[in-house]
């Protein structure tokens, strides 16, 4: 059943579409359907007064004990925490905030981590890759009698489920920096 | 992780320049930024994004260090002895520059009549 209240977005990938969504989040919030919780899979936003909202998004890699401090800076200029996951941190604001990367070089940062991350698993996804079909047909399956009919493929799959999106999000994250660089400040 | 290039080479960004600016005296981080936006008559303002980022490298390459802890929700920093030299070089390096700017300046308003 449906709740009345409650309306879903889903979750396409920060990586290539996070202008959009918070652009999209906006003008919802401007239709009184306000961002209340985020999961891997989707947004969940709940229904209320319409409000003039801006939203900003940071990725931020947090020691236990940092935050607090972390969230009170962001709160002291007027960006409220909505929610969180592992990480990744939805804000919102009155439409007259400053924007929170207000410095080129720490803008960039915030996706180099993803950046690296991502294009690492890129990496070791293809070696694994050509590891698997290099010992398939050296037959080093064999052992495996007739079930490796079934291993095998299950196991390149795997390989390349890992491989194409984080190639996708690797490219995303190089030309989102790409642009950050090229911006006039 | 601390990785900036601007700090490898002993410059400091235009943000890092104006938060060691605000550190001579001890404060958190509101009120960095409003020594900041003091400062600059408002013409600067830093993201809140920004100012934590830097704080933390900031921190990590000892050039500011924390003066109290107000439990966990605010961190008050100052400016360290060798925060104070590094920003003393930039200072100057950027005298440096706007004097030469000043120097075109000068020639360029001389050779046009309507300048002031």
């Amino acid at each position: 059943m449906m709740e009345s209240n409650v309306r879903y977005l889903w979750n396409w990938g920060l990586a290539f579409d996070e202008a959009r969504l918070l652009k999209r989040l906006e003008d919802l919030a401007g239709k009184g359907w306000i961002l209340d919780s985020i999961s891997a899979l989707r947004y969940r936003l709940r229904k209320g007064e319409p409000q003039a909202l801006r939203y900003s998004m940071d990725y931020r890699k947090l020691k236990a004990g940092d935050e607090m401090e972390y969230l009170t800076v962001f709160a002291e200029a007027g960006w409220e925490r909505v929610c969180s996951l592992q990480g990744i941190y939805f804000f919102c604001a009155a439409q007259d905030a400053v924007a929170i990367h207000t410095d080129q070089a720490t803008k960039k940062e915030k996706y180099s981590g993803y950046k690296r991350g991502s294009f690492l698993a890129m990496v070791i996804s293809a070696l694994l890759f050509v590891v698997l079909f290099g010992l398939e047909q050296m037959n080093a399956f064999a052992f495996l009698g007739r079930s490796q009919n079934l291993v095998f493929p299950f196991l390149l799959a795997g390989t390349g489920a890992v491989f194409i999106p984080s190639c996708m999000m690797s490219m995303a994250y190089a030309k989102r920096m790409r642009e950050i660089e090229s911006e006039e400040r | 992780m601390p990785r900036g290039k601007a700090l490898d080479d002993n410059r400091l960004t235009d943000s890092m320049y104006y938060i060691l600016l605000s550190l001579m005296e001890p404060l958190h981080g509101y009120g960095i930024k409003q020594k900041i936006s003091d400062l600059s008559n408002g013409e600067i303002e830093i993201g809140p994004a920004s100012l934590y980022t830097i704080l933390k490298k900031l921190s990590a390459r000892e050039l500011i260090a924390l003066v109290e802890e107000d439990g966990e929700r605010r961190k008050t920093y100052q400016i360290s002895a060798s925060g104070r030299d590094l920003l003393k070089r930039d200072i100057n390096r950027r005298i440096r520059m706007a004097e030469m700017g000043k120097k075109v300046l000068l020639g360029l308003q001389g050779g046009n009549d309507d300048g002031k």
